[in-house]
């Protein structure tokens, strides 16, 4: 007789509510009919508040289920209430962005909701196969996302590049675990922690090429300097609400799967990944924030700096530290706040049909929308780390970690880096306050999207005012 | 190092020699009288009409997709299948959740019409 | 016996091979295959180790990544029949529209 392991029930519940709401919903949506899929984007708003409801229920809860393979602690929960905060106001952005754009489906939601619930899998992993799993599930469901817009061309593209090198990437990860299997026999990260310092010889190659191989295949994922080539485009060409999702949820569930996987699973070849890892964030810093400067289309310059974030999100895990670990949590909340706010302005000032972003159609704004432009304003200076933005509290604690960690050198770039990055995000804003240079675009303001943008706009000014209650959970 | 392949190599050798020696004698000896009628592709003496290689409806991807994705999920009862009786009660309840699962994809795709050729 | 650190050499060929073609080649049926051969590549290698230590944690995992590959190339294929039907190519040079 083979014993199941026992499943601690509080540990996988608000899978269980994602899970769970994303297949009902899968299934009601059939009855729904097609001028009405709006109320599928609603219910599956409550159900993104359920599980929210229920990680801040969970939230002091510590413990491992399905032996071991999934763990529940405040770095996770936390993580785990950001992705969910993203999809959340995603949702909101895009409920009437779908019916403006007439790709109304009601499987944008459903998709919402099974990528979500991948990310929160890939947070709450402790393991490289569910892992691997989850990264494929919120992976397949942002392909399909990124083509939402089918049969339009761009999104169609966006799609099929997001897709190979996604697929490309899921290479590189798989052969690592692999390796990483034959060298410590295990794939749970307490199990391969523990066999690290006793592995001599071959099996020591094996364990370090592996860790490099998943590396890569995070990397990809999370948009890191050198395998960053994908992000422009598929910002680009995705539906807004779409490209607004994926840059703040995935980016912020991958970080904590790779935070997971150096410092619990590797913690012990910290030599050899740290200077790699340093070098990987300087590069992404620098190509991020210098890429972002010569961009004309706004789209591709908020796809550009999201690379640069990332490459201050890899601050976290490099200072290896509860400092670094709390930094980390706290800018991936300032990061989504602020990108998608900065997404709901574009969001509402794109009609059907006009898909390129050129700097020029925010010229103006200031005059015509003031409110749009306060949103823009106050988003942009999140993002370039102005205070008192929760930008500013964010890089501030990320620059503070690496300094207590050792890295001077990371520090100066980082300040360097948010220098040239506060230069571009001006230049958007000037254009804004400027006189218009076109012909005006129409503007939505549904409330939804006020909605959206409003909890976004709050939450860079209240994480920018009082940080304290974020910054100091662990 | 190598004693392991020693024995491959002897089968590779004895199964080239043994296939061109065959087709060599068969050759060689064998009486050769082609006429139209042996020389067609069914000797039965049906007519082949068209090529070979059709074009198939593109439909048809559409739902060796989804077979596909079906077939590929059934390899997980292989397992199963192995050890269902070591596994009891709580094993079926995780199988049937999987299945349930897999059924509610199914019910998705026939209600949106995946199913229907025309 | 075979020495495991064969098959692990023969896994990591297959998988350079595969990355190489996804590299070079251009045509996304192509591409496909080779990701097809990476992610074989590492089955092998997990096959491989599961045999030398005995152990079926190996093979489990190969059950998944066979899965996660047929779900990645059915999404693949779909896409690539809608695409197809837009532009009549599935060559990877023709998708310019998004670049700068």
């Amino acid at each position: 007789m083979i014993t199941l392991p026992v499943i601690d029930w509080t540990i996988v519940a608000q899978l269980l509510v994602v899970f769970g709401g994303a297949t009902v919903l899968l299934l009601l949506d059939l009855a729904i009919p097609a001028g009405r899929k709006q109320v599928t984007a609603y219910l599956a708003l409550l159900v993104v508040l359920g599980a929210a409801a229920v990680g801040v229920m969970h939230a002091g809860v510590s413990g491992a289920t399905f032996g071991g393979t999934l763990r529940l602690d405040p770095f996770r929960t936390a993580v785990g209430l950001v992705c969910l905060a993203a999809a959340a106001l995603s949702i909101l952005l895009a409920v009437t962005f779908l019916g403006r754009h007439q790709i109304e489906r009601g499987e944008f939601a459903v998709l919402v909701l099974f990528g979500v619930g991948g990310m929160l899998l890939l947070v709450q992993a402790a393991d490289l196969v569910v892992m691997f799993l989850s990264l494929a599930l919120l992976s397949i469901t942002l392909y399909v996302l990124a083509g939402f817009a089918l049969p339009e061309p761009r999104s169609e593209e966006a799609a099929l590049k997001y897709l190979l090198t996604g697929a490309f990437a899921t290479g590189f990860l798989v052969f690592g675990i692999a390796l990483i299997y034959g060298a410590t026999g295990s794939t749970t990260l307490a199990t391969i922690a523990a066999a690290g310092p006793g592995l001599t010889g071959e099996y020591r190659l094996y364990a370090a090429a592996g860790l490099l191989l998943l590396v890569v295949g995070l990397g990809y994922k999370a948009s890191l300097v050198p395998f960053h080539m994908w992000t422009p485009d598929v910002y680009d060409g995705a539906p807004t609400p779409v490209a607004a999702f994926m840059s703040v949820a995935s980016k912020a569930a991958v970080l904590a799967a790779l935070t997971h996987v150096l410092l619990v699973g590797f913690g012990e070849l910290r030599a050899l990944w740290a200077p790699i890892l340093a070098v990987v964030a300087a590069a992404t810093l620098l190509v991020g924030n210098i890429g972002a400067l010569v961009q004309q289309n706004v789209k591709r310059m908020l796809a550009y700096s999201s690379i640069g974030q990332a490459g201050f999100l890899l601050f976290g895990p490099i200072a290896a530290s509860d400092r670094g670990i709390d930094a980390l949590v706290f800018y991936l909340a300032g990061y989504t706040a602020a990108n998608l706010a900065a997404f709901a302005v574009l969001i509402a000032l794109e009609a059907r049909g006009e898909t390129e972003w050129s700097m020029a159609r925010l010229s103006g704004l200031w005059q015509r929308s003031p409110g749009l432009t306060l949103a823009l304003a106050l988003a942009l200076l999140s993002l370039a780390g102005v205070p008192p933005t929760a930008g500013f509290i964010a890089k501030f604690a990320m620059l503070d970690a690496v300094w207590q960690a050792g890295y001077p050198a990371l520090v100066v770039l980082g300040v360097v880096t948010s220098a040239i990055a506060a230069a571009y995000y001006l230049r958007v804003l000037l254009r804004a306050a400027g006189p218009a240079e076109t012909d005006a675009p129409p503007m939505f303001g549904d409330w939804p999207l006020r909605l959206g943008m409003a909890l976004a706009a709050l939450a860079i000014v209240v994480l920018g005012l009082a940080p304290g209650w974020l910054l100091s959970f662990s | 190092m190598l004693d392991p392949y020693v024995p491959i190599l002897v089968m590779l050798g004895v199964a080239i020699f043994v296939a061109i020696f065959v087709i060599t004698v068969s050759r060689v000896l064998g009486p050769q009288r082609p006429t139209r009628r042996k020389l067609m592709p069914y000797e039965s003496g049906m007519e082949p009409i068209g090529p070979a290689q059709r074009r198939f409806p593109v439909k048809f991807n559409l739902v060796a997709m989804l077979f596909i994705l079906f077939d590929i999920e059934v390899i997980f009862l292989f397992p199963y299948a192995l050890i269902y009786k070591d596994l009891g009660v709580p094993g079926l309840i995780a199988m049937g959740t999987f299945f349930i699962v897999l059924i509610i994809g199914m019910i998705y795709e026939w209600k949106r019409g995946a199913l229907t050729w025309d | 016996m075979i020495p495991t650190y064969y098959y692990v050499a023969l896994g990591a060929i297959m998988f350079a091979i595969g990355v190489i073609g996804v590299l070079v080649r251009r045509n996304v049926l192509v591409t496909f295959m080779s990701v097809e051969m990476m992610l074989n590549a590492a089955n092998l290698v997990l096959v491989a180790f599961a045999f030398a230590r005995q152990d079926i944690l190996g093979q489990v995992i190969v059950f998944f990544v066979i899965v996660v590959a047929a779900a990645e190339v059915a999404v693949g294929l779909a896409l690539l029949m809608a695409i197809f039907r837009t532009r009549q190519t599935t060559n990877v040079d023709d998708m310019t529209l998004l670049k700068g």
